[in-house]
């Protein structure tokens, strides 16, 4: 899936370019994944994928974010949408000071429909508003990919299913990729986006990962599916805390997806599938594991070898920005190349590599700090893993929101600009996970009235919207609509 | 107090010095965190520096929208004329303007680069800003011929005006001005205890502003905080400085930077006057010849201008224990960029939102913040001026050959390289340091492009693809042509019919 979604987005930037596809064949992981509106919008955006077509051929789910047993609040939730340093109609309190207080998680729209077990607001009595701008998407790759060949076919993008036999190299460049089919690959560049092993990069041997700061985060999962049955869809990604890391749930139309993501330090791959089957009584075909190593690439530019997305850098996903950071990765090149058609030299490159580190750093700053301050487990994993993980660059915003609470001027702590997560995503967390606040305003009674108030509304206008099982039911007879019955005529 | 103890809340604030940092930190404090009290205690013996200052765009955004000074009563006052950039004597153009806007870091309609890409033979009108400055104006005019003072702009503006100024609008805010000589401080560690003066003795508080200038009485001679010099890219440490009384010159709406042998002469537009002064590095020439050299560039200017000696650098930290330093007190360099006010306001800015931030009780934490913030203000304004030194191709002097050669690009030296690979592209702003920053690309970009500095990439354009620029550029000009001039506009605002939006 990721191939040829980079394959489509490196066509959509550039016509004149000759793409090749090779895709090795492998069964992709059916739990899928879940990913944020950025996501959807560069699908329908910048690939140009009709919504119709997403939705018939792909089946995806929406998601308005997560529901998370995480921190020191017994669960919150944590939304694509809503903003901590809104002001509401004349209110002097931001937001995100009165969410601290009460109403949370009903702060925002998305918020509230998902505390009522929501997915969109209902428009009028048949119909629902879609709120795409504010869902993510959970994606099956098998169908989404299947969608993204035909993209790849119709932009002339040449599709190559082979698996890499070796990879042949002289003075720091690949010359050749030969596959198993006998056939001998050759190109100007070579996008490497096989996942972490970077098959192409690793066999230039001019870059190294380095794990900087990513020693307390989970490094193996075990993923499982099981037939959904007649348990209602959820609107938004679960995760809970366990005893050897955490569990995530994802929600496709007609089964659900598992994972637990543990350290292999402290949990054996035994004790951790056991766990996940207390979970999963009845999965559908073999759990798979996932092995990786967090950490990013020294230089994911080297010599004729682009690494994108996992083959550049690599963290345990918790925070569900897989996807969007490949196209980062994407859109950096894009840019680069666009200003300098004759292809970089060591300093674009260069600039590639901070392109790509910038916001691994900042996923992994803010990774490290939902583990730092989760106290909703004491195992030895955890333990070690609160006393391991730190903020990294974005210790002076995690230390002034510890004194003053979600203030806008905060955002000049952000050391990276602008960031890959967005200040409101920031904050959002900072106050889903409990982290303490010293030094909190004293909030008027009146504004903590109107706030109640406006909490009130949303939460009642999120009960009366539509369940996640009719809004998906509605877009997938919308998408292949049944033919009507002809009607008799009787003469 | 170690790092470790509690934090002591601060209720009372004494600064120490009345010139523009002391009294601009003090109006910030007590304005805006109105429950601290605020006494500043100057002396009467130790004069203002005098010379006539430029500012930056923050300072007007900072007195009216952020102080709530009222314009009426600032304009009246503190008497300033207005900036929209700076005309740079400079590189091997005759000149180029660098302004407020953006004029690199921007595409017009219809074009596929961004500005400096077609600049390469002319580099005018290329915003409002610097089509005004061109042609001699200040402001665009509106539909019934009145000056539209909006925007962003700057100010010039005699030192002693605006501290006068300042000193009625802290007493008018509850700001206690006292007079006295300080003498000496005592210290526990990194903690003030106690300032000494002559007449009041003993004085104390929760929290010291050092606004003593280039003294830095507090956070340099009693902290003894090292003092970071500015030595590698910053060659100049002297300045003459003079000026005449204006006769018929008209009113620029822009200070002039000129080079000059061994340095450069700066151009500060006053209503009346016009302040003049040559920064020059004592390496390579003496101060005789340095004076000589203005007095036959400049005719007008007294037998006898100051002499100003100076260091170009910063203290490691500004904020120690319980002493901020602001102003001249933190750090210094030439006033290519005017950016000395713009400093002040920067520091006090975040002295006043870590205050709050911590509900008056400062800690580690923010004193670590605004270290780094600060720290990385001024290292960016040293490597943006080493910019202006390394590529100034304008004359062949030893000073010259020595800048080119020695100057050193510091943190920025990544944004160079970069430069020389894309050419004038936002790309570039990938390669920022620290972000937010003062200048952002624009700056350089300005810098690198007004220097016509050499790059690898250059763009070709198509027939149709610069005409399409020069329609942007023509839209500028026309409305630039209809501005009006300094002098008018000073006029209009003087109108009792005149009305500030």
């Amino acid at each position: 899936m990721e191939a040829a979604l980079a394959a489509m987005f490196l066509k959509r930037g550039n016509a004149a370019l000759d793409v090749k596809l090779l895709v090795t064949p492998a069964h992709a992981d059916p739990v899928g994944e879940c990913t944020t509106p950025f996501v959807l919008q560069q699908i329908i955006g910048t690939l140009g994928i009709r919504g119709a077509d997403l939705h018939t051929y792909a089946k995806p789910n929406w998601t308005l974010g997560f529901k998370m047993q995480w921190g020191s609040r017994d669960q919150f939730v944590r939304a694509f949408d809503g903003s901590p340093i809104s002001l509401l109609d004349g209110l002097t309190t931001r937001n995100g000071f009165l969410a601290c207080e009460e109403g949370f998680d009903h702060f925002s729209p998305g918020a509230a429909l998902i505390s009522a077990g929501k997915l969109f607001p209902k428009d009028r009595a048949n119909s629902v508003k879609l709120m795409e701008h504010i869902t993510g998407l959970v994606l099956r790759p098998e169908p989404l990919a299947d969608l993204l060949q035909r993209g790849c076919k119709a932009l002339g993008i040449t599709r190559t299913e082979a698996a890499i036999t070796e990879v042949k190299t002289n003075a720091g460049e690949v010359t050749s990729v030969i596959l198993d089919n006998g056939s001998e690959l050759t190109a100007d560049l070579f996008v490497d986006i096989t996942g972490p092993q970077a098959t192409l990069l690793s066999a230039l041997g001019t870059s190294e990962l380095h794990p900087e700061g990513t020693e307390g985060l989970c490094n193996r999962a075990w993923t499982v599916t099981r037939r959904r049955g007649s348990e209602a869809i959820r609107s938004y990604s679960t995760i809970n805390t366990v005893e050897p890391g955490w569990r995530w749930r994802t929600e496709h139309d007609d089964t659900i997806g598992f994972g637990l993501a543990f350290h292999s330090d402290f949990t054996s791959d035994e004790e951790a599938l056991a766990d996940l089957r207390e979970v999963v009584r009845e999965p559908i075909g073999e759990p798979r594991l996932q092995e990786w190593h967090n950490g990013h690439q020294s230089q994911p530019w080297s010599g004729n070898v682009m690494a994108v997305g996992d083959a550049a850098a690599f963290l345990e996903p918790l925070a569900a920005i897989r996807l969007p950071l490949l196209i980062l990765h994407l859109n950096a090149f894009q840019r680069i190349t666009a200003e300098i058609p004759s292809g970089p030299g060591e300093h674009g490159k260069n600039l590639y590599h901070r392109m790509i580190l910038e916001p691994w750093k900042e996923l992994r700053d803010f990774t490290n700090i939902h583990h730092q301050f989760n106290t909703a487990a004491d195992s030895p994993y955890w333990e070690y893993s609160r006393k391991t993980c730190h903020a990294g660059a974005h210790e002076s915003l995690l230390r002034l929101f510890m004194s003053g609470g979600p203030q806008p001027i905060l955002e000049n702590a952000l050391p990276f600009s602008p960031c890959a997560l967005g200040y409101d995503t920031w904050l959002t967390a900072l106050i889903g996970l409990g982290v303490p606040i010293e030094h909190p305003p004293t909030i008027p009674p009146a504004e903590s009235q109107a706030w109640r108030k406006h909490i009130t509304t949303l939460r009642e206008q999120a009960a009366k919207g539509a369940s996640a099982d009719v809004c998906l039911g509605a877009i997938r007879k919308q998408s292949n609509p049944q033919p009507k019955p002809k009607t008799k005529t009787i003469y | 107090m170690s790092p470790h103890s509690p934090p002591t809340e601060v209720r009372s604030v004494i600064v120490l010095g009345g010139g523009s940092a002391g009294m601009l930190a003090a109006i910030t404090l007590k304005r805006l965190i109105p429950k601290l009290e605020v006494e500043l205690i100057h002396s009467p013996e130790i004069g203002i520096i005098g010379v006539g200052e430029g500012t930056t765009a923050v300072f007007p955004e900072y007195l009216f929208n952020i102080l709530g000074i009222p314009k009426d009563e600032f304009y009246r006052e503190a008497k300033p004329t207005w900036k929209q950039g700076i005309k740079f004597v400079w590189g091997p153009r005759d000149h180029f303007f660098y302004d407020f806007e953006f004029q690199y870091d921007q595409r017009f309609d219809g074009v596929p680069k961004v500005n400096g890409y077609y600049a390469e033979d002319d580099c005018s009108d290329l915003s409002l800003a610097c089509g005004l400055m061109q042609r001699d104006k200040a402001f665009p005019t509106g539909p019934l011929g009145k000056p539209i003072i909006k925007g962003q702009h700057a100010f010039h503006i005699e030192n002693h005006h605006l501290v006068s100024y300042l000193e009625g609008e802290a007493k008018r805010c509850g700001v206690i001005l006292t007079e006295d000589t300080f003498e000496s401080a005592e210290h526990d560690g990194d903690q003030v205890t106690s300032l000494n003066f002559k007449e009041c003795g003993r004085r104390q508080a929760d929290l010291y502003i050092d606004a003593s200038g280039f003294r830095s009485e507090l956070i340099g001679k009693t902290l003894d905080e090292p003092f970071k010099p500015f030595s590698g890219g910053l060659f100049c440490d002297r300045a003459v400085i003079g000026g005449w009384e204006r006769e018929e010159e008209p009113i620029q709406a822009y200070t002039t930077a000129e080079t000059m042998d061994h340095g450069w002469c700066w151009q500060i537009e006053h209503e009346t006057f016009i302040n003049r002064g040559y920064v020059y590095a004592s390496d390579f020439v003496s101060d005789e010849d340095a004076h000589a050299e203005f007095r036959k560039k400049n005719p007008k200017t007294p037998e006898e201008p100051r002499l100003l000696k100076f260091r170009s650098g910063r203290y490691e930290r500004s904020w120690v224990g319980n002493v901020v330093a602001i102003g001249n007190a933190s750090g210094f360099v030439e006033p290519l960029e005017a950016t000395a006010l713009a400093q002040i306001l920067y520091e006090c800015r975040w002295v006043k939102e870590l205050l709050e931030n911590s509900d008056c009780q400062p800690g580690e934490s923010q004193r670590i913040f605004y270290n780094h913030a600060i720290g990385v203000a001024w290292d960016e304004i040293r490597d943006f001026l080493a910019f202006h030194y390394k590529f100034n191709t304008k004359l062949d002097t030893p000073f010259w050959q020595h800048c080119w050669e020695h100057t050193e690009l510091g943190d920025y030296q990544e944004l160079y390289d970069l430069y020389t690979e894309v050419g004038p592209s936002p790309l570039l702003a990938n390669t920022l340091p620290n972000r937010p920053n003062i200048y952002g690309i624009e700056g350089f970009l300005a810098m690198l492009v007004g220097m016509k500095v050499p790059h690898n990439n250059p763009h070709t354009p198509t027939e149709a693809e610069l005409q399409q620029w020069q329609l942007g550029r023509k839209s500028i000009a026309t409305r630039a042509a209809a501005g009006v001039n300094v002098r008018r506009a000073l006029d209009a605002i003087r109108q009792p019919s005149w009305q500030w939006s």
